[in-house]
């Protein structure tokens, strides 16, 4: 699931230097981790949303612990799931 | 130096009185009557609104300068014939809200071909503007039903409008979508729209309230404006295609220009300010472009030219 989840934020955001290899699951997706900004969040809860159907329209501050890291993601896109 | 109000603010108290009692009048009255009335308010209001009377003649002296006649000018006449046909288009307005308006005044051009394209199974993102009548063109949403329209509009003034509309016709139950900030949430609610092969209309030259970033300085009529990246990053996530669109009224009617702007807005990480400033510069030009064809319809009475945006 999480290298899954890797590989959908590498072709979601054209991120093309990057492997999925490259990615620790631990590591904070956002500002200083992958670096990735505001519109890379909106872009990948499209995404998301599309190959899981399930929906991050959470308050902003949920959106941020969501988004905070790959395992993060993961463990809450299985848990809106089941 | 005292600066400027910021548009939302100037709108939040001016318009709304206005309307208020020009809604009335229409109502009871019809529109002749209504225009009657409008000259003497137009004169009272364009008298004690310096910064709107100001405002409107630096835009003017601005068009005069592209224009072989350069007519209209920033002198005081045009000023007020500037407001005069702001007046005109708020009775537009109403006569829109008012179901008046029938598909007879209105005249299309590029539906063919932006239909075709929404046939294609994706909607697609209309950039509109305050050039010309927006409103006008929410009616086509209830003319025509081939075409789904979803408009995205600013909160503030939004329940505003909505009250005021409620007040006059139960029509107007079109799609008002409130935005103040792109969340997942809109973009998600936008995107399923999007795959519908609705249209999601978005006004493209005003700068966000409260926010002063994503804005983007680009040549507009001879110099630097600031127009908002927002719109644009929007477009880029849902994914489509992206006509402008324009309502000018011209010789009694209501024309609709429907234009291809581009197709799937792409801002790559790279380059990203670069690209979506190259972007917003393009829709500059398509603005500039009409922007000639009608100069008095320009409904943005504020320094459009400040580089200060003082939303806060």
């Amino acid at each position: 699931m999480e290298d899954e989840l890797k590989q959908l934020i590498i072709d979601a955001l054209d991120l093309e230097d990057i492997s999925v290899a490259d990615i620790d699951s631990h590591d904070a997706l956002f500002n200083d981790g992958l670096g990735l900004d505001s519109i890379d969040a909106l872009e990948l809860g499209l995404a998301i949303r599309k190959k899981y159907n399930v929906k991050i329209d959470a308050d902003k501050e949920d959106v941020v612990k969501i988004f905070s890291s790959v395992s993060a993601l993961a463990v809450y896109i299985e848990s809106a799931r089941s | 130096m005292k600066q400027s109000p910021h548009w939302a603010q100037l709108e939040e108290h001016s318009t709304l009185w206005g309307m208020r009692i020009l809604l009335r009048i229409y109502l009871l009255l019809g529109r002749n009557v209504l225009q009657v009335f409008l000259y003497p308010v137009v004169i009272y209001y364009w008298l004690i609104n310096r910064s709107g009377r100001r405002a409107s003649r630096s835009y003017l002296s601005r068009v005069a300068k592209f224009t072989d006649t350069s007519k209209p000018d920033g002198s005081l006449f045009y000023s007020y014939k500037h407001f005069i046909s702001f007046a005109n288009t708020l009775i537009d307005k109403l006569a829109a809200w008012a179901g008046a308006i029938s598909l007879a005044d209105v005249e299309y051009h590029g539906r063919d071909q932006l239909l075709a394209e929404t046939k294609k199974g994706r909607g697609v993102v209309l950039l509109g503007s305050h050039l010309g009548n927006l409103e006008v063109s929410r009616v086509i949403a209830y003319l025509d039903k081939d075409i789904i329209i979803n408009v995205l509009v600013h909160t503030k003034h939004a329940e505003k409008f909505n009250r005021l509309l409620n007040q006059c016709s139960s029509k107007s139950s079109l799609n008002l979508i409130q935005v103040t900030e792109i969340t997942a949430a809109t973009s998600i609610l936008l995107s399923d729209k999007i795959d519908n092969g609705e249209l999601v209309i978005i006004a493209a030259d005003r700068t966000p309230v409260g926010h002063s970033q994503r804005l983007v300085k680009v040549d507009f009529l001879g110099a630097k404006a600031l127009f908002p990246q927002g719109p644009f990053i929007l477009a880029s996530l849902l994914k489509c295609p992206v006509y402008t669109m324009f309502c000018l009224k011209r010789h009694c009617k209501h024309v609709i220009y429907f234009d291809y702007f581009s197709g799937v807005l792409k801002f790559p990480r790279k380059n990203r300010e670069q690209a979506m400033q190259q972007t917003i510069q393009q829709y500059a030009e398509r603005l500039q472009y009409y922007c000639l064809q009608e100069p008095l319809q320009w409904f943005n009475f504020f320094d459009f030219w400040s580089l200060v945006n003082d939303a806060e």
